[in-house]
């Protein structure tokens, strides 16, 4: 027999408290009690019942069969399927709960994914502006140093500027700079820079003032030179002169004794050449004696503006025509000059030939014998009247007196005008490149 | 689990024999209950023979954790609440049993019956005389309305 409590539809078991209601309807105690509060009904009757009214069962049950019986089993086959019930709804709800965590595991495990690359991504580009903020503060570096290096420079050309100012500038300007200046060791460089600078000026002072010195001294050198040659022309020139007055003497005495006697021409004209002989011999000789110990003199002097004998301009073809002049007679020189030759020749030819000869072919003599024969031969009375043809189409008067006009001079001064300018300029050509040059070395 | 309340047990039960043995007409949806004990659906067809015959209705009942001693919450839910004199437009049921004359005793299947011979005894469709009223100013739950019942005979 199995009684169910018709509240809590449980058996009604012996161990528990069975109650029953005066109306006969049987509860479980905790049951009825809890209705009992609520409303003095009978669940099943709806008859009043009152906790006196209320009485507890003690029914004997037989132990036979013990609890296995339908109903039992039964009731624990319900409770063992409730219990499953709840127990899948709680792993179904669990499982969707796992469902979900999963999903957002997954979810959660994508997000860490994503961010471990931009860490990655984050990290490279920080390490890539780290490298780049080294070399920013290395090249930082660097521009301060050259910064510094650039301010250091800066300062020296300011103080390169004002030496130079200090320099070249007005001592007005200078002193209105270096007012401005507090920097002592800047002013103690403008003052070593100016006493160099003043050192080096006294020394060139000094240089120079030696130099012009020297130059004076070789200067009154040459006056003195120039003196000597001068004062020497002047002595050649007066004797010039007396020869020249001699040579008239003669020349005219010898017309007048050609007037006189004229077909005896013989001893005037001999004594004409031994006279005449020795005079360009003794003047050459002097003449020569002076012109090449000057040229002498000349290549071997140590002033530097007359180093003939390194220069191309050597002197030797002077002294080489002027030697041969001595012995003229008897060597004919192949160095000589066809000019100088010529006259060689032609004072040979007056020295060898006969005066006859010399009338016809020496220019020095080229008119007068002429003239003089041409009156002596066709019309003495002509030559009374001292008229005679000069050649050029007119005719003169002879001079009584002794006239400059002789033939000896013309062949000494071309000559000696030859050489003396063949000489001078080469001497002031040379002197004056060889100035030129030294002043220029100078500067 | 192992500690389940008294209620919990009941309910369990209740379910578990009118899923084995449901009264004509009436079907509960187990899967729904035994996921919610709390909250049951319950399907319902008109008799055959009443006005209702052929319409579908659906109960709802919601248990608290003081029942069997405290009575359920029965309601009519869905589209199609039954037009009855003691049933009101917005499910409301006016039936004693669900609120004073309530018993521990009675259960789910008891109110099903009760329900469904209320429905079959109904000889006119009709709303209750103070329905569009009651509807404007009811509580949600109906177990709070002062039930004054009009007709002791249904």
């Amino acid at each position: 027999m199995h009684i169910l409590c018709s509240i809590c539809s449980d058996l009604l078991n012996q161990a528990e408290n069975i109650y029953v209601t005066k109306c006969g309807h049987m509860f479980h105690y905790q049951c009825l009690s809890q209705w009992i509060e609520r409303s003095r009904t009978c669940p099943q009757c709806r008859n009043k019942v009152t906790e006196r009214c209320m009485y507890r069962l003690f029914p004997n049950v037989s132990n036979e069969a013990g609890g296995e019986d339908v109903a039992t089993l039964q009731s624990r086959l319900d409770d063992v399927l409730l219990k499953l019930r709840q127990h899948r709804a709680s792993c179904k709800e669990h499982e969707d709960k796992a469902a979900e965590t999963e999903a957002q595991l997954n979810k959660n495990v994508a997000i860490v994914k994503s961010l471990e690359k931009q860490l990655a991504q984050r990290e490279t580009a920080f390490s890539a502006l780290k490298e780049q903020l080294e070399y920013l503060k290395i090249q930082n570096s660097e521009t301060q140093k050259l910064k510094e290096e650039n301010e250091n420079l800066k300062k020296n050309m300011q103080t390169l500027n004002g030496l130079q100012k200090v320099l070249n500038a007005t001592s007005a300007e200078v002193e209105e700079m270096l007012e401005g200046y507090t920097d002592v060791k800047t002013v103690a460089t403008f003052a070593t820079a100016l006493k160099r600078a003043l050192c080096e000026s006294e020394n060139k002072k000094n240089d120079t003032r030696d130099r012009l010195q020297a130059v004076k001294q070789k200067l009154a050198a040459e006056k003195s030179i120039v003196a000597d040659l001068q004062s020497k022309l002047a002595l050649a020139d007066d004797r010039l002169t007396t020869i020249c007055r001699k040579y008239k003497a003669l020349k005219h005495k010898r017309k007048s004794d050609a007037l006189e006697v004229p077909c005896a021409p013989d001893s005037p004209s001999t004594s004409k050449r031994l006279k005449r002989d020795p005079d360009p011999l003794v003047d050459l000789t002097d003449n020569n004696n002076s012109f090449n110990t000057m040229v002498v003199n000349i290549e071997n002097s140590d002033s530097p503006y007359l180093r003939l004998q390194q220069s191309s301009l050597a002197l030797s073809t002077l002294t080489l025509a002027t030697q041969p002049a001595n012995p003229a007679k008897s060597l004919p020189d192949k160095n000589l000059k066809p000019s100088e030759y010529a006259v060689l020749n032609s004072a040979r030819n007056i020295q060898n030939s006969k005066p006859s000869q010399s009338k016809s072919t020496s220019i020095f003599q080229k008119k007068d014998p002429t003239k003089i024969s041409l009156s002596q031969e066709n019309d003495p009375n002509l030559s009374l009247m001292n008229i005679s043809y000069n050649g050029l189409g007119g005719h003169s008067k002879l001079d009584t007196f002794p006239t400059p006009k002789q033939p000896e001079p013309k062949t000494r001064i071309p000559r000696l005008t030859a050489k003396h300018k063949l000489k001078r300029p080469v001497q002031t050509a040379s002197s004056n490149q060889d100035i030129r040059k030294m002043l220029q070395n100078i500067d | 689990m192992a500690a389940m309340s008294p209620s919990e047990r009941r309910l369990q039960k209740e379910l578990m024999s009118l899923m084995k043995e449901p009264p004509p007409g009436v079907t509960v949806d187990g899967d729904q209950a035994s996921q919610n004990l709390t909250l049951w659906t319950v399907h319902m067809e008109g008799v055959p023979g009443t006005l209702y015959e052929g319409e579908k209705f659906v109960l709802q009942f919601k248990f608290t954790n003081k029942y069997p001693f405290d009575s359920p919450e029965v309601t009519f839910i869905g589209n199609n609440i039954p037009v009855h004199p003691h049933v009101y437009s917005n499910g409301h049921i006016c039936l004693s049993i669900l609120t004073d004359d309530w018993s521990p005793a009675l259960s789910v299947q008891s109110v099903c019956l009760s329900i469904v011979s209320m429905l079959s005894s109904c000889k006119e469709k009709k709303r209750p005389p103070d329905n569009s009223f009651y509807v404007k100013t009811c509580n949600k739950n109906p177990k709070k309305t002062k039930w004054w019942y009009h007709d002791d005979s249904v």
